[in-house]
């Protein structure tokens, strides 16, 4: 045994130093690879194994292997997913560009040098804290934000205005002013990450710019949005991220009553596969998202 | 000469303009951001008398403070507050601990299927709970889990639980860009890696653990979806638990009467928005002690890059 354990020393001994550092990182991930296993890994391949099958006994969980049943089921059978995941993904994909636009804006009103600068971000970066539980979902859910949207609407478009527009121009405005508080408090992550985006950005460029009597506008298309294109990739894959898993989802909430309220047996599997079409349904968004940001993130990495 | 003067004072005029502008925009905003808050506030002050009568508006005539009384009874809040700080305290050290041990390995060693790993990092903060929720459910059930906070804990420390990867990503952000130089001095003087990882590496990230540790008090402290499938036994809820009840109360007795009610007068809004305030109250204080720590770490934690 003193043999062995003495050869194993010299085995680590004469490894090479990136041999020795490798053992040390996968030390360091050690508790972390522990986690995925039990905690990612696991849950997942069950819950993939579960979709693929039929509970024959709900004590023991004993499956039977049924195959694509209830993906399509899902699909082709069920009257309420495809519906909602069509409405979920077109309300989603409006709000993605809006989402961006603004929080680029808002980030670029706090990047210049103002009074109160400390308090307009210490407000603006409210949402992130608080806007992500079930609390502020439910203060904003109960008519505050109606009430906050019936302001800016009487604020930015007087009824004069909208009597003079006609009823689908205004119905349209309209619809983009409701929009507008769900993507304010949506926004605030991004607008950290643009706001530290354009902080990296160097001033040189600017000063360069303005020696070749570029104007604000045109250092704003040409220097700092092709620079900014990394980090908006970010927010885009980010922006999707969230929204598609926002607490009030609807397609999460059938999914959890299914899994848990409902009084069908079979829910449990049908809940796996709506489950795990949703999930790579949002992957195919984000990757979509790469492939279209790809070209503008690699010119500025050269 | 003359022409000079008039178009300075033109241009003078018209940047006030647009300064002014500009403050119009931002208040503006961020009265939608507030607006919320506000109006939650001033609510949990009215008594019924005060949220029936129209031409009371955002102050109510008299401070109600009973609401506030009566909320709290109905939290449960001894209870239900001790849980919840029990919960999140314990989580978010875990979080920091995990985050900061993990996301150093990730930023300093090579290791075979390095980036395999880290994309599962990535990959566990993406996907949504509610995917896997089941055979989890399931887990915790078989290892005698549910109603204890042992599910919420346990994943915190070794990087899962509640976005967990998060931690993960911002710490190996951050020690990407902080100089191993320091670590390999004390190596030379016989320091091990762990000991610097403690000693030095760990001490050094104060900013990221200020954000990590904000981002998951809060997020910890607000969930509802996980508490509401675990906790099940009356006396482990945690307080956000406690308020769909609360909103439950108002809603049942107009919908199924459709007339005011004595019992109505009892659990109006106000004291919804009472206990809503109360259960936010704690988050709200911290953000604002550590909101200047936490705006400094943001823009230093290398989110970019």
């Amino acid at each position: 045994m003193k043999i062995k354990n003495k050869y194993i020393f010299k085995e680590m001994y004469h490894m090479t130093l990136s041999g020795k550092n490798a053992w040390i990182g996968l030390l360091f991930c050690a508790p972390w690879i522990l986690g995925a296993a039990v905690f990612f890994a696991y849950p997942l391949f069950r819950s993939l194994i579960i979709s693929f099958s039929k509970i024959v006994d709900l004590k023991d969980f004993t499956l039977d292997f049924v195959g694509f049943h209830w993906y399509k089921e899902a699909i082709f059978a069920d009257i309420t997913f495809l519906p909602e995941l069509l409405e979920t993904s077109i309300n989603n994909l409006i709000n993605l560009p809006i989402i961006n636009i603004f929080s680029l804006i808002i980030a670029m009103c706090l990047n210049r040098k103002m009074k109160a600068r400390g308090f307009f971000r210490t407000l603006f970066f409210l949402p992130v804290i608080l806007g992500t539980g079930f609390i502020m979902q439910q203060l904003l859910g109960q008519d505050i934000s109606g009430e906050a949207t019936k302001m800016a609407r009487g604020l930015l478009l007087p009824t004069e205005i909208q009597i003079f527009l006609g009823e689908t121009v205004v119905n349209i405005i309209q619809g983009f002013l409701d929009r507008l508080t769900t993507v304010m408090w949506n926004s605030g992550v991004q607008i950290i990450i643009y706001l530290s985006a354009l902080q990296s950005i160097s001033p040189s460029l600017y000063e360069a710019a303005k020696v070749d009597s570029a104007g604000s506008w045109e250092s704003f298309w040409l220097i700092t949005l092709p620079m900014l294109a990394p980090m908006i990739q970010l927010n885009l894959v980010y922006t999707v991220i969230a929204t598609f898993s926002i607490a009030d989802n609807k397609i999460l909430d059938f999914i959890q009553n299914l899994a848990f309220n409902s009084a069908d047996p079979n829910a449990y599997e049908f809940s796996c596969a709506v489950g795990w079409i949703y999930c790579l349904f949002i992957l195919l968004i984000i990757g979509f998202l790469f492939i279209c940001t790809k070209r503008a993130v690699d010119n500025v990495k050269e | 000469m003359r022409k000079n003067e008039v178009l300075r004072t033109y241009k003078k005029t018209a940047s006030l303009f647009s300064t002014i502008v500009f403050y119009l925009f931002l208040i503006s905003i961020s009265f939608v951001f507030v607006y919320p808050f506000l109006y939650m506030f001033s609510t949990s002050f009215k008594s019924y008398g005060d949220l029936i009568n129209i031409s009371v508006g955002w102050i109510p005539t008299k401070l109600e403070f009973k609401n506030y009384i009566k909320a709290a009874e109905f939290m449960d809040l001894n209870k239900t507050l001790t849980n919840s700080i029990i919960v999140t305290v314990l989580s978010t050290v875990g979080h920091i601990l995990s985050g900061a041990f993990v996301g150093y390995g990730f930023s300093r060693f090579n290791f075979p299927f390095k980036n395999v790993f880290f994309f599962i990092v990535i990959l566990s903060s993406i996907i949504p709970i509610q995917v896997f929720i089941v055979p989890m459910y399931v887990t915790y059930s078989h290892l005698n889990m549910l109603d204890t906070f042992m599910p919420f804990i346990l994943p915190a420390y070794v990087g899962f639980g509640l976005r967990g990867g998060i931690a993960i990503f911002l710490y190996r952000q951050y020690f990407q860009g902080f100089p191993s130089a320091l670590e390999e001095a004390a190596m030379i003087d016989g320091c091990g890696r762990i000991k610097g990882f403690f000693k030095i590496a760990f001490p050094s990230a104060g900013s990221i653990t200020v954000v990590t540790a904000i981002l998951f008090m809060i997020w910890h402290w607000n969930d509802y979806y996980e508490p509401s499938l675990y906790l099940r036994d009356g006396s482990k809820i945690m307080v956000t638990q406690t308020l769909p009840r609360l909103y439950e109360m108002i809603s049942k007795d107009v919908s199924e009467f459709g007339v005011v009610i004595e019992d109505l007068s009892q659990y109006h809004e106000g004291v919804v928005m009472a206990g809503t305030a109360i259960a936010i109250f704690p988050m709200l204080i911290a953000y604002f002690v550590l909101q200047r720590k936490f705006m400094e770490g943001v823009e230093r934690s290398g989110l970019v890059g």
